[in-house]
């Protein structure tokens, strides 16, 4: 048997096939939206005020830049408009790149692993709604 | 206009290619390397040096873990039973961290200082743990076996596949629950805790642990960045040079590895985390009076 007739199953398939293509889009989204960031291109913060503030915790950061307190993914998903907001986007999108890949997998999964895929999605889909419940 | 601004951005990206490189060859992720440097060196607030240094983990974990899947490396099915305890501690981490710097004025101070004290539990691991490269495992848990947690990858320096079983799921699991909160606590990827885990108690030969582990930071640091996301931790000036450094960095590193003498380079991180864990405590402590300011 050689390095071809490996089988590693169709779960380690469709989860490494996944998180490939989903993590692409997700760098895809923050280099591009870096590229223009750098550019001053519609900030919601620009560079220099970051610059100011950023020695601040971040709830501090916020409310002095922007006036606003955070809490939640409103922060950034409200300024969708604005080229930082995108370039977050990328980097939520980035962290939701797992729960894609084992939601792929899960239909493919033997009995056992449905039920501990299962509480793994639970879990984190509630480490992402926490914030907002 | 004014371009002066440009020196931080630039010098994050040159700071993190070269973490990027180092980290591949001397088998440490970057955010261990990343978060008490930048904590020493640089004058963000420690709010978002923990959320880059999670993010960082990530993008780098999510870029070669596909790659050591098909492998057969790194294997889903003993990654799962473990992030479920893990998943839930790392969420926890980062909402701990977040709360200890907002509501605690001194907060950040003893943050410093207890990222310095872990930083030298992690050097006495590190300096301690002897990697086995082929475990034996001699009896299968019956959870292990129930769960059919084994695999196989073709081992190019002996030419042959190499079948292997882990054991051990549930003993590992606390440790997994404790390295979970630490990650999510330091916005660090924790692959020098998950390996030897692995490794040395549940028997999975060392580049499946290394491989593995890699998987399950994909999903524990996941998980935690949510924390950070929500509280605003995540800022695009610092973490977008840092995410294009780690990730030209790893790939390049990764080419180097093959080619260097890793043991030197691991001695070489070794004392850097010393450092860095000398220079956090002492931040720390001059933050919260006990002696004098150093820097």
């Amino acid at each position: 048997m050689d390095e071809e007739q490996i089988k590693i199953g169709p779960d380690n398939t469709l989860f490494a096939g996944t998180m490939d293509i989903a993590t692409s889009i997700g760098l895809f989204i923050i280099l591009a939206a870096g590229i223009f960031y750098f550019t001053g291109l519609h900030d919601m913060v620009n560079a220099h005020s970051a610059i100011q503030n950023w020695d601040k915790t971040a709830p501090e950061f916020w409310e002095a830049t922007t006036g606003n307190r955070v809490g939640g993914y409103s922060w950034f998903v409200d300024h969708l408009t604005t080229i930082d907001g995108v370039t977050i986007l990328g980097v939520a999108f980035l962290a939701f790149v797992p729960l894609l890949s084992v939601l792929v997998v899960l239909p493919k999964a033997t009995r056992p692993y449905k039920f501990i895929l299962g509480l793994l999605i639970l879990e984190f889909i509630l480490a992402i709604l926490r914030p907002i419940l | 206009m004014d371009i002066g601004w440009v020196i931080w951005p630039v010098s994050l990206f040159v700071f993190t290619l070269i973490i990027g490189i180092i980290a591949p060859i001397s088998g440490v992720g970057g955010g261990v390397l990343f978060v008490p440097l930048t904590t020493a060196f640089f004058p963000f607030n420690l709010d978002f040096i923990r959320g880059t240094g999670l993010i960082m983990a990530l993008a780098s974990a999510l870029s070669s873990t596909p790659q050591l899947t098909r492998k057969g490396l790194a294997n889903l099915r003993v990654m799962a039973p473990l992030v479920i305890v893990s998943m839930a501690t790392s969420v926890l981490g980062g909402i701990v961290g977040l709360r200890v710097t907002d509501k605690f004025p001194a907060g950040a101070d003893y943050i410093d200082i207890a990222l310095g004290s872990v930083l030298l539990f992690i050097f006495a691991v590190m300096w301690f743990s002897k990697n086995v490269e082929y475990p034996q495992v001699k009896k299968i848990h019956f959870i292990s076996r129930k769960l059919g947690l084994s695999g196989a990858w073709y081992e190019p320096s002996l030419g042959k596949v190499v079948d292997y079983q882990v054991t051990n799921t549930l003993i590992a699991l606390p440790m997994f629950g404790l390295v979970g909160f630490l990650a999510g606590m330091f916005g660090m990827g924790a692959g020098w805790a998950n390996v030897p885990a692995l490794n040395l108690v549940m028997g999975a030969p060392i580049k499946v642990a290394t491989s593995t582990s890699m998987m399950i930071i994909t999903v524990n640091d996941a998980a935690a960045s949510w924390a950070y996301l929500a509280d605003g931790a995540i800022l695009p000036i610092i973490a977008i040079p840092c995410v294009i450094g780690i990730t030209i960095g790893a790939r390049i590193g990764t080419r180097i590895a093959a080619r260097t003498k890793p043991r030197y380079v691991r001695n070489l991180v070794m004392a850097i985390m010393l450092i860095a864990a000398v220079l956090d405590i002492l931040k720390g402590l001059g933050g919260l009076g006990v002696m004098p300011r150093l820097f």
